[in-house]
């Protein structure tokens, strides 16, 4: 009997959390499909009469720029993040060297440092260089935010490959390279996809660097883009939710495809596998 | 195929730990040479410095004539079998032979042509397509077996390469290896810390302790005649029985007394060891196998017994172990611990326990058809013509 009431009272926190979770989502994708009346009347109730009109507005001319721009900062600063740090990150699992493990910690300890904090020193550095509106700069900021935890994730990953396995290479006649790219990297999918998607959700999502380093309208992001529907005298909720029901759409299609991974990258070196 | 020479060896870690001293080892052309000895005894490091996988701190190992402490492995022309056997679990069983080919760019119809034939022999044409993972322990034994053979190298390494296996398929895979290595006549050192699979395969055993050699023999001469406590005590399965005893001279005969008793050493014992008589009046370890233990009915005319309670009997269906409880002391020198200690821990305690306390457990091997029961009196009759004699400050053995 206690058993089912413990089972009971377990469901419904998990119920209440879910219900938590996708309140706010449920609160968007209704919000989009009805007029800025309808809304304003009952926020929380189901679009009667559905209507795409908000999802009309949200997709304006400057859209698909944006859209694209998004595209572009994502996946060059992702592809750079996961490029630099798999190195790194082979070089502090496996390699002998003075200072390994203090640099590795001084690295880590950057994870907490909130990017807000170096906006100034970054848009000083952005005009010196004369990179302000520049993706260069921006997926340079993104990839130098990101690599702390991608080291740090990847390290710990590769500290579980069995030392045998890159020792039964190196017998075999593989070079330190094809080692990396024929055994150490084919063995990481797992954490290369979770990573992926992590900071792909990151710097989907991003605001404030995009909102601050990237000044002309051509090279703003998709999230600066759909700030900008809000404004002083103006407040249409939902072209705002339409706008950031259509932002949102790749991000859920791409975590359906990795979620496999990422749940297995998260609780790699959890256990002992093969 | 090539020899492989170690010249005053030694491996010293970077904290000071000094794992290999002044090895100095011989494995000729063709040879399957095994390296023994408990946890820590520098096998493995002798092994990995030929490999490469780890710096050679003093000496020169050469593989035929090519001095190689300074070569990267690929350039060692070695292939090394590992305990888990590394098989790589993202590739096929092909790759997975083939991967050392491809790395020395072997043509590809090349690498085809010898990865499928040696597929065959070992059975494992059937499953080139498949994952390590999908393959039972054996299959995947073999696999680890045929990435070493495929590359054809001047030596082979092999590693505990059967000692993740069940004991049935281990002493299937033990003839297997042997077969293809003697098929082969690929110079091998193998390392492993089963002293049984070191008798059953090597052509020639070495035996070591602390990271120094303490014998080096063919299997049966290691069996026979131990060079020191340590190996007589390591070597043989169930364990050589080691017993303090006193020498002394009685009339014109050796007797060695062991607690309350006595065995009277035939004179052609005392004459095939005449450095026994500097031991009269001092104390010695006395080494009986158990199989010169017998029941009393399998005597010899003239052969002393040992008078004991049996504590334990055992049938294996082809001979019996009978434990015998004598009143005499156990050797517990710090190399019979050692060895002790390597096969579990907790015996240690029983082992000085009884030391104390002037017990024995002797073991003896009787045919199936003798039964003592356990709380039974019973004499064994002691081949004392068989006996091994140990000094016991030094633990060397006495033999000239």
């Amino acid at each position: 009997m206690s058993r089912r009431v413990g089972t009971f009272a377990k469901q419904l926190v998990l119920v209440g959390a879910t219900g938590v979770a996708i309140f706010p989502v449920y609160v968007m994708l209704s919000a989009a499909f009805k007029s800025q009346a309808d809304f304003l009347e009952s926020p929380f109730a189901p679009p009667f009469e559905p209507s795409l009109r908000a999802f009309q507005e949200a997709v304006n001319e400057r859209f698909p720029t944006w859209f694209l721009n998004s595209v572009i900062l994502t996946t060059g600063s992702v592809a750079l993040t996961l490029a630099v740090a798999s190195l790194a990150a082979w070089g502090f699992a496996r390699w002998e060297f003075r200072g390994r493990d203090t640099l590795l910690g001084m690295l880590v300890s950057l994870m907490v440092v909130p990017p807000v904090v170096l906006l100034v020193p970054l848009f000083v550095f952005g005009v010196k260089l004369g990179w302000i509106s520049t993706f260069r700069l921006v997926i340079l900021i993104y990839v130098g935010l990101m690599l702390p935890f991608s080291i740090y994730l990847l390290a710990n990953f590769f500290r579980t490959i069995p030392r045998s396995l890159i020792e039964a290479a190196i017998v075999d006649g593989a070079s330190s390279w094809s080692v990396f790219r024929r055994i150490v990297l084919p063995l990481s999918g797992a954490p290369l996809v979770t990573l992926a998607v992590v900071n792909l959700l990151w710097v989907w999502n991003e605001l404030l660097i995009a909102l601050v380093f990237l000044q002309d309208n051509e090279k703003k992001t998709l999230m600066v883009g759909i700030t900008g529907f809000q404004s002083r005298f103006s407040l249409d909720v939902p072209v705002i939710m339409a706008g950031l029901s259509i932002a949102t759409l790749p991000i859920v299609v791409l975590y359906l495809f990795g979620q496999r991974f990422f749940v297995r990258g998260l609780v790699s070196g959890a256990v002992k596998g093969e | 195929m090539a020899e492989v020479t170690f010249s005053s060896v030694g491996k010293v870690y970077g904290d000071g730990t000094r794992a290999v001293s002044a090895l100095d080892l011989e494995v000729q052309d063709g040879e399957f040479m095994v390296l023994v000895g408990p946890s820590g005894c520098g096998k493995t490091t002798a092994l990995r410095m030929v490999a490469g996988l780890e710096a050679i701190s003093e000496g020169q190992i050469r593989i035929g004539e090519t001095v190689v402490n300074d070569l990267d492995p690929a350039d060692r022309d070695v292939a090394m079998v590992f305990q888990n056997y590394a098989l790589y679990p993202h590739m096929s069983i092909y790759d997975n032979i083939a991967f050392g080919l491809k790395m020395r760019r072997v043509r590809k119809s090349e690498i085809d042509r010898r990865v499928r034939e040696i597929a065959q022999v070992l059975g494992l044409h059937e499953m080139l397509e498949r994952r390590p993972r999908q393959l039972s322990g054996g299959q995947r034994q073999r696999v680890a077996m045929g990435r070493a053979i495929v590359r054809d190298p001047s030596v082979f390494l092999m590693d505990e390469p059967l000692s993740n296996l069940d004991a049935k398929l281990r002493v299937q895979m033990r003839a297997e290896v042997s077969r293809i290595q003697h098929e082969l006549g690929a110079t091998t050192i193998y390392v492993t810390h089963d002293q049984v699979e070191a008798m059953t395969m090597g052509d020639r055993v070495a035996v070591l302790r602390k990271g120094e050699l303490q014998q080096i023999d063919d299997p049966e001469e290691l069996y026979d005649a131990p060079t020191n406590l340590f190996v007589g005590s390591f070597i043989g399965s169930p364990a050589m029985n080691l017993i303090q005893a006193r020498l002394e001279r009685r009339g014109g005969a050796l007797v060695a007394h062991l607690g309350t008793q006595a065995l009277e050493l035939s004179t052609e014992t005392a004459a095939e060891r005449p450095a026994l008589g500097a031991y009269v009046g001092r104390a010695i370890a006395l080494g009986l196998r158990p199989e010169h233990l017998r029941e009393p009915g399998a005597a010899r005319p003239g052969e002393p017994t040992l008078e004991g309670t049996v504590t334990v009997s055992e049938s294996l269906g082809s001979e019996r172990l009978v434990h015998v409880e004598i009143p005499a002391t156990p050797v517990v020198s710090e190399e019979v611990l050692e060895v002790v200690r390597d096969t579990d821990a907790a015996l240690v305690d029983e082992l000085e326990s009884d030391a104390r306390e002037r017990r024995a457990i002797v073991l003896a091997r009787f045919d199936t058809s003798v039964r003592p029961r356990p709380g039974e009196r019973i004499a064994v009759s002691v081949a004392v013509r068989k006996a091994h004699f140990f000094d016991l400050d030094t633990g060397s053995a006495i033999y000239s």
